[in-house]
């Protein structure tokens, strides 16, 4: 290898590696797109419990790290291509999942509910909402259960969390299937939602294999250390009262 | 709070400008580049053009910016590895954005610089020889001032075209209009509001440039008007 060469390419990649991370530093995701999860406050920061919840861990954990906003379609491609290490954004365990991406102990068993306008009357069953339009967002557990168990209904899909609402208030679709907490905090709780209501039971991943085993922080495959890193970090988090703290904060429970 | 949110998305503007000026840059250099090899005597410089040209113009945006972010650094960073070298090359989003777009937009501004090259009568080149002009002064003073009022039309279309392209990039997380305009919309659930302030954006650079683009091709058709009416 000669030497003048190695030179040029050392320094081609020092110019356009940039201000790639440190070493140490971890870089993790997220979609800030869905709220009180993970979004942006008016100055542009970060914000939410998935935000406050890996600050936590990575302090716990002695991990320096970098959060940073990207867009759900980017994020698990870059996971595989390790330009994030890893991802906090209500993600759900799933086999699917499981093949291409390692994930730390569930932190949360979140639960699902289908929203609806007031005095509808809808049955929340197969049979019930035949020929109704339900909306989803694309790629989520709740596309999953929908596309699975409603075959008769019309499914609508929309690539961000806020497009469903705006369907629903529109009147073009009769209902939709959202995280609970969610939908009680961004819809319900706005002038948008007051002619609304959430209609059926609460579903988890106990009804339902599709939405999954719980919400956990994904990790690249072949970072095993890191795993056991944030899974000390989740425990300790747990274990001082932090995540007891944290869901009092955002959920009031 | 509404206001504030305004203010934010309105300053990630500022990357998408510079993101858009800097691929603009990068594809005036490739564009002049490949024209004069097209146009140039040597057959392997023309048919290395004719494929650049006909490879990005072929392939959609999007899935260039992909491969450019995704697998280009991955790929590089294998091949380093296997050779046994210590690198590693990572792209950011902004400079994965900038080499695509101007790219992209080379192969374009390519074929527009190639046809306002073919449009210089060549008697005038030969003109410019005759009285003893070198080649990079025929170049500068004889085919560059015209070429630039020939291809002012088409180097329009291309820059306003490659502005609005810009937001792709936000696909790959760089914190632009777009992105930020996405995110205020998801947290206060008013998307109406944010994607229309970015699309005012847009249309308000378009709006400038073609101002300024009007009054660069009255500056260089002075004297051209008159014997083309």
């Amino acid at each position: 290898m000669n030497y003048s060469r190695k030179m040029l390419f050392a320094a081609v990649a020092l110019v356009i590696s940039g201000a790639a991370a440190a070493n140490d530093t971890i870089t993790i995701a997220t979609d800030a797109t869905f709220p009180p999860f993970e979004s942006v406050d008016a100055s542009g920061k970060l914000v939410g419990y998935d935000i406050e919840l890996a600050e936590a861990v990575c302090k716990e954990a002695k991990l320096d790290c970098n959060i940073i906003g990207a867009a759900w379609e980017g994020m698990i491609p870059g996971l595989i291509s390790k330009k994030y290490d890893a991802l906090i954004s209500q993600l759900t365990v799933t086999d699917a999942r499981r093949k291409v991406m390692a994930f730390s102990d569930v932190y949360q068993l979140p639960t699902f509910r289908f929203v609806a306008r007031k005095g509808s009357n809808l049955t929340i069953t197969p049979e019930g909402l035949k020929g109704k339009t339900i909306a989803v967002q694309t790629g989520t557990p709740m596309d999953a259960y929908i596309t699975k168990h409603f075959p008769d209904s019309k499914i609508t899909r929309y690539s961000g969390g806020s497009e469903p609402y705006l369907e629903l208030a529109a009147g073009r679709a009769d209902v939709h299937l959202s995280y609970e907490a969610q939908i009680l905090y961004s819809f319900l709780r706005k002038d948008e939602g007051k002619d609304f209501e959430l209609v059926g039971k609460s579903l988890t991943g106990k009804d339902a294999p599709e939405f999954g085993e719980g919400v956990a922080i994904a990790i690249n495959k072949t970072n095993k250390d890191l795993v056991a890193k944030i899974n000390s970090g989740l425990a300790a988090v747990r274990d001082s009262g932090q995540m007891d703290a944290l869901d009092a904060k955002y959920f009031g429970k | 709070m509404l206001s504030d949110y305004i203010a934010t998305v309105l300053g990630a503007g500022w990357i998408s400008l510079q993101l858009a000026f800097l691929s603009l840059v990068l594809a005036v250099v490739l564009g002049l580049l490949g024209a004069l090899c097209k146009r140039s005597g040597s057959r392997t410089l023309r048919v290395l053009v004719e494929i650049y040209t006909t490879l990005v113009r072929g392939v959609p945006d999007l899935v260039l910016m992909l491969l450019v972010f995704y697998s280009l650094p991955a790929l590089l960073n294998q091949g380093f590895e296997a050779w046994g070298w210590e690198y590693s090359v990572e792209f950011s989003p902004f400079t994965a954005g900038c080499v695509t777009l101007g790219l992209i937009f080379g192969a374009y501004m390519t074929e527009t610089f190639r046809g306002a090259l073919q449009g210089i009568p060549h008697g005038q080149i030969e003109a410019a020889h005759a009285y003893g002009l070198g080649r990079i002064r025929t170049l500068r003073s004889i085919v560059l001032p015209q070429m630039i009022r020939l291809a002012l039309p088409g180097f329009t279309n291309n820059w306003l075209v490659l502005v609005k392209a810009t937001a792709l990039v936000s696909l790959l997380g760089l914190q632009d209009i777009m992105f930020r305009a996405r995110g205020a919309a998801e947290a206060t659930g008013k998307p109406f509001t944010f994607y229309l302030l970015a699309g005012s954006f847009y249309l308000a650079i378009t709006v400038v440039s073609l101002g300024a683009l009007v009054w660069v091709g009255r500056r260089y058709s002075m004297g051209v008007k008159e014997l083309s009416r």
